[in-house]
């Protein structure tokens, strides 16, 4: 089988094939159409699994372009969230019950008054989304379904996190489904990859579209454990646009739950990661000597017009694209422009070194990305660690899209009094109401459900043994004295990492 | 200043039976309100890791024959009344939930929080010196105030017991003391468990008019509790100048709990708080401390009371603590129209208290 990876940086789209261990790859500069591009010229994709890492659909959450929306939601009984949008009647209640149905005639009042798209979200929806369906069977006479996202689509208590995230959907959703319909063309079914480093098939994206949030610095650090097995160390990993930190322990890069995103506190689950503004592409200014944080387009040595980080590598003897139009513009600004190119570049890698740092001081530090290669001994020597530069490190990005897992996570609740289990905001019956499962019995209801969920979505036998559980609790209802049921909730997920498939 | 939330799992572990009613669930559910609303990442609240209750501060209240058989009812199990039985363990539950209202007061009078609620159970507001009763094994409130005037950090405690039930433990332990005023409005002591709490029990000795006690017929809703603070519980307490206010807060008033017959609604509960803040910071430099008691309308209102009850001690805006619809016909099944009693409660109290409150004269 071939493995395909696409990962879409600040400047570059990078295309991975890796067949029979075999790593063959290709660059392209950005441009609307690039993963297309890519996808053309891997070629069969048909045959392959192909792993797209992009969180271009997200961009227009940076621009501040993801429209009006407009948010109801279904507060009930509990504190004021009327800041945060329309509270309007329907409430569901911390067992999942509901306690107060919706009023058609108010639901159809708001929707009349439209933006441009729209967050439905009640209070313990995760629980029972049925209202929210309700009204989202109302909405869609008045919204496109890509304009409408409901909360039950997120898993995880806070109901103000809940909102945050069901607003940044809203604004996305159409993005990714236009980028996913386009690629629809080339591979019918392909992956995105998460920013919490695993891979899910694409028509689930479409659900939770603030997942692809962070993929490409994701997607480093997979590369960068796949390319050099060190399990411990900080990845940096520079591009074009920005340098990336991500710290990898025992193999994964490490996570964060509930990150907060565009000035809202959500409930996306992601890799702990952090970033500068600078990258090969970034714009040196002359007169106050600083690097970045503008990219005003290529470098020099790539038909820019002007010099950028990647220029004043060549003017230190590296070897990038047209080296010698670098040192010909470099010296219509400065004789000395060897020594100036030194201090600046001196002063990039001070700056990669000070983030290095925010967490201690690195043993290891792996590079990777575009400038990766020539930048680590700098960076190395200034922090006193061990560097590596791997093979191939300027697409581990695309690496580590092709060859991750599918790790998909499952929030499980079985109320047995209720006679319902719900998995990922879907409700289904269960027959054995009022009997009491062990807890070995609960998590293997769990672990099972995922894993057959991640085989239908096409992860391998192998890929889906290792199953962590991330929480669990049960406890007996009691009425009257009488045990009348049982409540649990188990949180698991494949344990993410490299496919079995791709290391055979 | 922030409000305090004391809990930890631990308090999760207590089980005197498998279906006994007074169980995890109760806190279970109300941390899962919590953490749908958000509050616990609120920058007003802190939660916080509470501390065992040492041997000293236990036998402050309780006489060490009781602990001595308690502690060895632990070790292999036990039963105290019809209700309350001693399960394995149950020592090291008790003191954690002591230590969780000893933990929320320090934490008020160290300046880390402006007010705590102690969201711990088992609960303790009918265990007497001598014995354990009625759920309860350590009364939590009593070891509580007890080590504050001890370690001088207070001279003068008011206690608020709003539970359904007539804390007749807190009241044996301060019933001739007349530095700690307790007020127990409570469910008839005719119509519930224990029975006790009517409006001549007015404390014993130098304590005398400093235990006072209003019961309340079944039925009883916003209005009488509205009644009851307006008339008896604000001007006392005014009048008394404590340097310390503590609720004994059992939710059990709630017209959803199973075990009781009153009514009182979420945003009763949240405006008795409000009131009881307001005095605290007119009394005592806001210095308040909750602790949770009874109140098992786990699949009713108990989630969205404590919210209530929490959020009023935030100073949060409590506008929104009201019942889902599908609770309306039940209180307007459980709601009786007291409140003519209720005011002939008051009137034959004051006259009781008359010489010991210059309110009432």
């Amino acid at each position: 089988m071939k493995f395909i990876g696409i990962d879409v940086g600040g400047t570059n789209t990078d295309a991975v094939k890796i067949e029979d261990g075999i790593i063959s790859y290709f660059k392209i500069p950005n441009e609307w159409g690039s993963i297309i591009e890519a996808l053309r010229n891997m070629g069969d994709a048909e045959t392959s699994r192909t792993v797209v890492s992009s969180s271009l659909p997200l961009n227009l959450l940076h621009e501040g372009k993801g429209g009006d929306t407009k948010t109801l939601i279904m507060a009930g009984p509990g504190l004021n969230f009327s800041s945060f949008g329309t509270d309007i009647k329907g409430c569901v209640n911390h067992r999942g019950d509901i306690v107060e149905d919706i009023v058609v005639g108010e639901v159809i009042k708001e929707l009349s008054n439209k933006k441009d798209n729209i967050a439905i979200v009640g209070k313990f929806s995760n629980r029972n989304p049925l209202l929210e369906e309700k009204i989202l069977g109302i909405a869609l006479d008045y919204y496109d379904a890509t304009k409408i996202a409901v909360g039950s689509d997120i898993q995880g208590l806070s109901f103000p996190r809940r909102i945050g995230t069901t607003i940044l959907n809203a604004k996305v959703k159409k993005s990714v489904e236009n980028l996913t319909t386009a690629i629809e063309n080339y591979s019918s079914s392909f992956y995105y990859f998460k920013g919490d480093g695993g891979i899910i098939p694409h028509n689930l994206a479409m659900k939770k579209p603030l997942d692809l949030v962070n993929s490409s610095p994701a997607t480093a650090a997979l590369g960068a454990y796949y390319l050099t097995k060190e399990k411990n160390g900080l990845v940096i990993d520079i591009g074009g646009t920005t340098t990336d930190f991500v710290e990898l322990v025992g193999g994964r890069p490490k996570l964060m739950n509930n990150i907060v995103l565009f000035g809202y506190k959500t409930l996306v689950r992601s890799i702990d990661t952090w970033a500068i503004p600078i990258g090969g592409d970034s714009y040196i200014d002359f007169r106050s000597k600083s690097i970045g944080p503008e990219r005003r387009g290529n470098a020099v040595a790539f038909n820019g017009e002007y010099i950028t980080l990647t220029d004043l590598l060549n003017c230190m003897g590296e070897k990038i694209g047209d080296y010698n139009r670098s040192i010909s513009v470099m010296k219509t600004i400065s004789k000395n422009y060897r020594s100036l190119a030194e201090s600046l570049v001196d002063k990039a890698v001070s700056l990669i070194c000070k983030e290095s740092c925010k967490l201690g001081n690195p043993s290891t530090v792996i590079c990777t990305g575009y400038l990766g290669k020539y930048l680590a001994p700098m960076i190395g020597e200034r922090l006193g660690s061990n560097y590596i530069v791997p093979k191939f490190a300027e697409v581990a990005n695309a690496i580590g899209a092709a060859v991750s897992r599918v790790s998909l996570m499952l929030y499980q609740r079985i109320d047995t009094e209720r006679g319902r289990v719900v998995w990922n905001g879907t409700v289904e019956k269960i027959k054995d109401d009022a009997r009491s499962l062990s807890p070995e019995e609960i998590i293997d209801i769990a672990k099972d459900k995922v894993r057959s969920l991640a085989m239908r979505y096409g992860a391998a036998e192998e890929d889906v043994k290792d199953v962590d559980l991330l929480y669990f609790n049960a406890y007996d209802v009691i009425r009257g004295w009488y045990r009348s049921g049982q409540i649990s909730d188990c949180v698991v997920q494949i344990t993410p990492g490299i496919s079995s498939e791709v290391v055979s | 200043m922030k409000t305090g939330i004391v809990y930890h799992d631990y308090y999760l572990k207590h089980e005197q039976s498998p279906t006994h009613p007074e169980r995890r669930e109760r806190l279970e559910y109300t941390m899962d309100q919590l953490r749908e609303e958000g509050i616990l990442e609120d920058p007003d609240i802190e939660v916080i890791c509470p501390r065992k209750a040492t041997m000293e501060e236990v036998l402050s209240v309780h006489t060490a024959r009781y602990i001595e058989r308690l502690k060895n009812m632990s070790e292999k199990g036990g039963v105290i009344d019809f209700d309350t039985s001693v399960p394995v363990g149950l020592y090291d539950s008790a003191v954690w939930s002591a230590g969780g209202a000893l933990t929320a007061a320090e934490s008020v009078f160290n300046g880390r929080v402006k007010n705590a609620f102690a969201l711990i159970r088992p609960p303790g507001h009918h265990a007497k010196p001598d014995n354990g009763a009625g759920f309860c094994y350590l009364n939590n409130m009593a070891i509580m105030v007890k080590s504050l005037i001890k370690r001088k950090m207070i001279k003068r405690a008011a206690i608020l017991d709003w539970d359904a039930h007539h804390g007749d433990g807190t009241q044996a332990v301060f019933y001739d003391n007349p530095d700690v005023l307790y007020i127990s409005i409570h469910q008839d002591g005719r119509t519930l468990y224990p029975g006790t709490g009517f409006i001549d029990e007015i404390g014993a000795g130098k304590g005398r008019g400093y235990n006072i006690c209003i019961p309340v017929l079944p039925g009883a809703s916003d209005d009488v509790f509205r009644l009851v603070l307006d008339e008896v519980y604000i001007p006392v307490v005014e009048e008394f100048k404590p340097d310390f206010i503590a609720i004994s807060a059992g939710q059990d008033n709630h017209f959803t709990d199973p075990l009781t017959n009153l009514a009182l609604t979420a945003r009763g509960y949240a405006e008795m708080m409000k009131d009881a803040v307001i005095l605290s910071d007119k009394l005592c430099n806001g210095r308040l401390v909750t602790i949770l008691e009874g109140g098992y309308g786990v699949e009713g209102g108990l989630p969205y009371v404590n919210l209530g009850i929490i959020a009023a001690m935030a100073g949060m805006d409590i506008s929104n603590i009201r019942e889902p619809k599908i609770y309306e016909d039940v209180l307007k099944r459980r709601r009786r129209d007291v409140i003519d009693s209720a005011e002939e409660t008051v009137r034959r109290l004051k006259s009781i208290l008359k010489d010991y409150w210059a309110c009432f004269r």
